[in-house]
Order: structure tokens, then C-alpha cells, then sequence
């Protein structure tokens, strides 16, 4: 019984991890609405409690490493565990990155972009809840993984094409050639977490295969 | 020096103990689902168990196979076996010790000179196809049911994780339990009509049997072989063949035990026979080609492209080399043994041509006359009656009923082993109170008392052979032979 506690807890740390990634991609939303609307202290509030939960989905990927190693847990699909965890972390990491440089960097959004940009980290946010929906299926019905793997892709290649229409949009246009640099930048940390969503995704879809029987 | 004889036994269980440990708990341990000392205590404890509790059942079938009577004569089997077995194991190609204990077996009846029952070889040769196509299927059904059940029940990644440990664990047991209930008469068979113990009385209720202390000592040897060297061999065939996962491990296990079950539970036979179905034969099976049969019926199940034909191929014709090599190393150590260690390495089998045999043969139709220059005289081996027979013009039928007949077997019948001995579950209250009616007698063929017996009632004739008397038959077999067992009398005069 005591095995199967421990077991118990591993499963109640690893839906709270993905938890603080679900929640910290909602925020992410949130700030750069906040952004845009130069509500800057409202936004200063979301980004601490983005580290934070960063900071948090950090102690809890240690934590369920160290639980999986000292009781030999899941060996066979272990490093396939990690490897997801670990990935998914670098989500909720590009998150930080990305809303700090935009807190510290203050950047002049162009109007001509908001709208792309809107769209964008729309669809940078369904990535990362299809992403976290495929990962808890990964742990507790592998059968549904694909369902919601398609969608990260999806969502994917859709801030894939805004970044570029943003980016052509920019360099068109007559704005400085700092400014042209330093947006590129910003758009590029943006971009990245659905790149990172999707190598989760690539990874879920191969452990799903070795999953069944 | 009779107990070091029996130290090729025990080679061979410690061997065999050496080997199975990777068939049984390879899987577990090689995936670090289980540790090893975890499953090796398991492993252990159960093989003695299932060797002690229900080993008996196949152990018949390989004295039937061959009575090997002297205690040298087994050292040599058991050693023979013992040595094909590391031989095979060097080049690396699993085989089990039943095929070669079988092999060797054979080339001991070759070199006495005994009969060798072809039916009974013919059964157990028969096993060895149906063991792997019987494991097959029991994997594709267990597999058909195992994948049902997880596509339509979401378990968590480690609560899955969990049950399988649990299940590894069970599989462990059991498989262990089912090696010790099949194959102890692979490595103690042999020494079973010589065993040097003795029967060990407790109070008066209950006996430790010879065979059981003999079995008892096997298994210990087994547990010791896993302890000591099975986790050097732990790479399993499996891996070899197909890779398992620690899921497909334990169905693995789950059907290979399942199939070693069916062969050796006397219990299950009686239920079959009790429900008129084909009640399989109580034979002693390889464990690995169990093994091998249940990861070809994953294979069938998972997409026949991942397994590896060679290696398949490479195990097919260890199956058959293993026996032919143990039956010619036995053949040869015999001669060895027996002219250059001066052991005996067979007791000789006595036929006998009295009056009351040359009566039954009579009233059996067998043309007496041409038997006139047997009459009186007593054989020694079957090998000299064979050849006396040879030179009489008679049908093959006609001389295995005459060896039969002459065949001594001198049997006391008795109250006390009727009470303690006897294994009453299978005879009715009549049968007991015709057996009582016998207390005292002795009769020297085992015919003399069947007829005795069918004197006193009609119940104990054999029913014309057809499906439907197929299971009364099977059943009057085995209390006969329940009889002799318990009736013999081993120290006899000839005269």
C-alpha cells in the first residue's frame, strides 16, 4: 500500500506541473493583452506570478525526477517520462523568457502588426493547452494523445505563418532598422514556445507509439 | 556413496535452476521491474513448493518411459542429460532438460536393452509440438484480452505501472511453482525406483514419501541454481527473439506458466476427465519452448515482421539435437560406467513363464505351444526375452502380451498402506472394501491382481476402448497403477 501511495503522489505532482503550464500559458495571453493596452502594472503582476510558477514547475520537474529514480519507477518508459517533462518545461521557460523581455524591453508595437500579433499569441496559447491536454493523455489515456497532438502542430504552423506575415509586415514597412531588429526579436521569443510546444508533440507521438502493446 | 550418486541430480537441477530463472524472471528483472533478489526468492521458494505439493503427477510418465532401477544407471541418465544441456548452452541455443533427460532416458532403455513404450514416447513427443502451439494460443487470447481491456480502461502510466509489478511478481511465482510441479521429474524422475531414502513416518497420520524427500532435495538444488548463476544467464531468450516491454513480459510468463500448469495438475485432468473432455497427458514439458511458442503468439499478435526467423530456426534445431546428443552421450557413459567403474548401472527385470502365466497366456489366445521351450524358465532381462522371443514366429501385439504377462512384479496387498498409503481420493468406498478383502495376499505378475480384483467385482474390467468409455478407462488405469505403486514389494525371492 505504502508503493502504491507513493505512486499516488508521483500523479497528483505530475498534473500540478503541467497545471502551472496550462495556467502560465493563459497568463501569457493575458500580459500581452495588458501590454498592448499599456496596462503596465497589471502586466507587472501577471509576469511575477508567471516566474513564479515558473520558478515552481522547476521544483516540481526535480522532484518527480528524483521520486522516479529512487523507487525504479515506470524504467521502461522513464527516460521517455523525463523527456517529456523536461521539454515541457522549456515551454513554461520561453513563457518567462519571452513576457520578461517584453516587460523589460518595453517594446513600440507598430498598429499594423497588433492584429497579426493578437492572432498569434491566440494561437500560441491554444498550442500550449492542446499541448498540456495531450500530455496528461500521455499519462493517463495514451489512446486520445493523437487527438490533441494534431492540434499542437496545427496551432503550430499557424504562428509559424503570423510570424512571417509579422515579419514581412515589418520589413516593409519604413520604421527604423533598430526597431525592425529589435520587434524581430520579439516576435522570435514568442514563436519559440510554439516551437518548443511542438517538439513536445513530436516526442508524445513517437512514446505513444512505444506505449502500446 | 549411494547419496553422491545422486549429485548428477542435482547438477542438473542446479543447471536447470540456472536457465528457467531467465524464462521465468528475466523479463521482470532485465526491465528492473522486479529486483533480482526480490524475484530469485520468489522464484525459490515456489519451485519447492510446487515440486513438493504437486510434483509427482508427471514424475509416472518418465518412469513409464523408462525404469531406470539402479542408482548408477541414474547418475549416468542425469548426468547425460546434465552435459547436453551445457553443451547446448555453450553455443548458446536454449533447450529444456526434459528433452534431454527424455534423450537420455531412451539411450538408457538402449543400453539395457528394455522396452521402450512408444506409446508413452509418443505422448511425450507429442507435448513438445503442442506445448509452444498451445502457449502461442494462450498468448494471442491473453494478449486479445489484455489489449481490449487497456484500449477501453484509461489506467494511469503508473498505476499501470504498478499492477504490472504486482503481476510480474504473481507470474513469477506461479511460473516458479509450475517449473517445480512439471519439470522436478526431469531432474528426480530418474531416481524415483532407486532413491536411497527411505519413507519417513510422522506419528501416524502423515508420511514423507521417499520420492517427496527426493523431489524436496531437487528443488532445493533448483533454488540454489537460481540464487547462484541464473542472474549471469538472466538475458533471456526473449530478447533474443523479440524484445519484450515489462507488459508483454508478464503475458509471456502468464501463458508459458499456464501451459506448464495444464501439463502437470493432476487436479485439472480429473476436472476434464470429470466434465468428459480430453484431459491432457500429465507429461513433463520444456519450459522454454513454452516460453519460445508464447513470444512466436505475441509475435503473431504484434506484426510477424519484428521476429527474428533465424534464431527461431537456430532454437528448432536445438529441440531436436538436444535429445539425439543426451541419448548418445547416456549410451556411451553407460559402457563407461558400467565396464570401467564396475557400477551397476541397471537392475535386471525378471520374467517369469510359471504355470499361471502360461494359463493366462492361454486363455489370452496365445498358442502356447510354440512357447514350450519358455515354460518354467525365468529371464533376466528383457533384452534376453527379446531376444527368445525372436526367434519364435509371433506378431509384435503377441510379444509385448507375453512380456506383460511374464513380467515380475511382485505386489502385497495391505491394510495399512490401503489406509496411509493408498491415495484414497481416487477410489470409491466398493473399491477400498474389495482391496481390504485382499489384505495379505501376494501375487507376483500385476495381472494376478487385477484378476483378483475383477473376481470380487465387475467394476474393475477395462470397457470395450471406444470416446465414450475413453475416461473410465483412464481412470481404472491410474488406480491400478496407484496400487502398484503402493503394493510393491521390492525384496523378492525368484524361485
Amino acid at each position: 500500500m505504502a508503493f502504491l501511495n507513493k505512486v499516488k503522489l508521483l500523479e497528483l505532482k505530475i498534473d500540478e506541473f503541467l497545471d502551472l503550464v496550462s495556467e502560465s500559458g493563459i497568463m501569457f495571453e493575458q500580459v500581452i493583452s495588458f501590454f498592448l493596452e499599456g496596462e503596465y502594472n497589471l502586466m507587472n503582476q501577471k509576469c511575477e506570478m508567471i516566474r513564479a510558477h515558473e520558478h515552481k514547475a522547476d521544483e516540481y520537474r526535480k522532484g518527480i525526477e528524483q521520486h522516479l529514480y529512487k523507487y525504479t519507477l515506470i524504467p521502461e518508459n522513464r527516460g521517455d517520462v523525463l523527456s517529456i517533462l523536461e521539454n515541457t518545461d522549456k515551454v513554461i521557460n520561453q513563457i518567462k523568457t519571452a513576457v520578461m523581455s517584453l516587460l523589460i524591453e518595453k517594446p513600440n508595437i507598430p498598429d499594423f502588426i497588433i492584429q497579426y500579433m493578437q492572432m498569434m499569441i491566440k494561437s500560441t496559447n491554444y498550442a500550449v493547452e492542446e499541448l498540456i491536454k495531450a500530455a496528461r493523455a500521455f499519462f493517463h489515456n495514451f489512446h486520445l494523445v493523437n487527438d490533441y497532438t494534431h492540434k499542437v502542430l496545427f496551432y503550430e504552423k499557424e504562428v509559424d505563418d503570423f510570424s512571417e506575415k509579422i515579419r514581412k509586415e515589418i520589413f516593409d514597412s519604413k520604421i527604423d532598422l533598430t526597431h525592425k531588429l529589435h520587434l524581430k526579436q520579439v516576435i522570435y521569443e514568442i514563436e519559440m514556445i510554439s516551437d518548443h510546444c511542438q517538439e513536445v508533440a513530436d516526442r508524445l507521438i513517437i512514446y505513444t507509439i512505444k506505449r502500446q502493446l | 556413496m549411494n547419496y553422491i550418486l545422486l549429485l548428477s541430480g542435482l547438477f542438473l537441477g542446479w543447471s536447470l535452476g540456472a536457465n528457467v530463472a531467465g524464462t521465468v524472471f528475466g523479463t521482470a528483472v532485465e526491465t528492473k521491474m522486479l529486483k533480482f533478489k526480490t524475484a530469485a526468492w520468489v522464484a525459490s521458494i515456489f519451485v519447492v513448493l510446487g515440486a513438493v505439493l504437486q510434483g509427482g503427477a508427471t514424475s509416472s510418465t518418465l518412469t513409464k518411459l523408462g525404469s531406470v532401477n539402479a542408482l548408477a544407471g541414474s547418475f549416468t541418465v542425469a548426468l547425460a542429460a546434465a552435459l547436453s544441456l551445457f553443451f547446448m548452452a555453450r553455443i548458446r541455443i536454449p533447450v529444456s532438460s526434459t528433452q534431454a533427460v527424455v534423450g537420455a532416458i531412451v539411450g538408457w532403455n538402449f543400453f539395457t536393452g528394455a522396452f521402450t513404450d512408444f506409446s508413452v514416447l509418443a505422448g511425450i513427443l507429442s507435448s513438445w509440438i503442442v506445448t509452444p502451439l498451445l502457449a502461442a494460443l494462450f498468448t494471442l487470447v491473453i494478449f486479445y484480452f489484455f489489449n481490449r481491456y487497456l484500449n477501453n480502461n484509461a489506467i494511469h502510466i503508473f498505476r499501470l505501472d504498478y499492477y504490472t509489478r504486482i503481476g510480474l511478481l504473481f507470474a513469477c511465482a506461479f511460473g516458479a511453482y509450475s517449473i517445480g510441479a512439471n519439470n522436478i521429474a526431469s531432474v528426480m524422475g530418474m531416481f524415483v525406483d532407486a532413491s536411497p531414502f527411505s519413507d519417513i513416518y510422522i506419528g501416524s497420520f502423515y508420511t514423507i514419501s521417499s520420492t517427496t524427500q527426493l523431489f524436496l532435495i531437487g528443488a532445493i538444488a533448483i533454488g540454489i541454481g537460481i540464487f547462484t548463476y541464473s542472474q549471469k544467464n538472466i538475458k533471456t531468450v526473449g530478447n533474443d527473439l523479440f524484445k519484450l516491454s515489462p507488459l508483454t513480459g508478464l503475458i509471456v510468463v502468464i501463458s508459458s506458466s499456464l501451459v506448464l500448469f495444464i501439463f502437470s495438475s493432476k487436479s485439472l485432468a480429473n476436472l476434464l476427465t470429470f466434465l468428459h473432455l480430453p484431459a491432457l497427458p500429465l507429461v513433463p514439458v520444456s519450459s522454454s519452448q513454452a516460453i519460445i511458442g508464447s513470444i512466436v503468439g505475441l509475435s503473431l499478435s504484434k506484426g510477424i515482421q519484428n521476429m527474428h526467423y533465424n534464431v527461431l530456426g537456430r532454437i528448432s534445431i536445438g529441440w531436436i539435437v538436444s535429445p539425439v546428443l543426451a541419448g548418445l552421450i547416456c549410451f556411451f557413459s553407460l559402457y563407461i560406467v558400467q565396464n570401467v567403474f564396475d557400477q551397476t548401472v541397471y537392475q535386471p527385470s525378471y520374467y517369469r513363464f510359471d504355470s499361471f502365466v502360461m494359463q493366462k497366456l492361454e486363455d489370452e489366445s496365445v498358442d502356447i505351444k510354440k512357447l514350450s521351450t519358455l515354460n518354467g524358465r525365468t529371464y533376466e532381462s528383457s533384452y534376453d526375452l527379446r531376444n527368445e522371443l525372436n526367434n519364435i514366429e509371433l506378431t509384435p501385439r503377441k510379444k509385448q502380451k507375453i512380456a506383460e504377462y511374464s513380467f515380475l512384479f511382485p505386489l502385497r496387498v495391505d491394510s495399512y498402506k490401503i489406509e496411509y498409503e493408498l491415495e484414497k481420493e481416487y477410489f470409491t468406498q466398493e473399491d477400498i472394501e474389495n482391496l481390504h478383502t485382499l489384505n495379505k495376499k501376494v501375487f507376483y505378475h500385476k495381472w494376478q491382481l487385477n484378476d483378483a480384483l475383477i473376481e470380487l467385482s465387475e467394476t474393475w474390467l477395462f470397457k470395450t476402448k471406444n470416446l465414450k468409455n475413453n475416461t473410465f478407462n483412464k481412470e481404472l488405469h491410474r488406480k491400478y497403477d496407484l496400487m502398484y505403486q503402493a503394493f510393491q514389494i521390492k525384496a523378492i525371492s525368484i524361485d
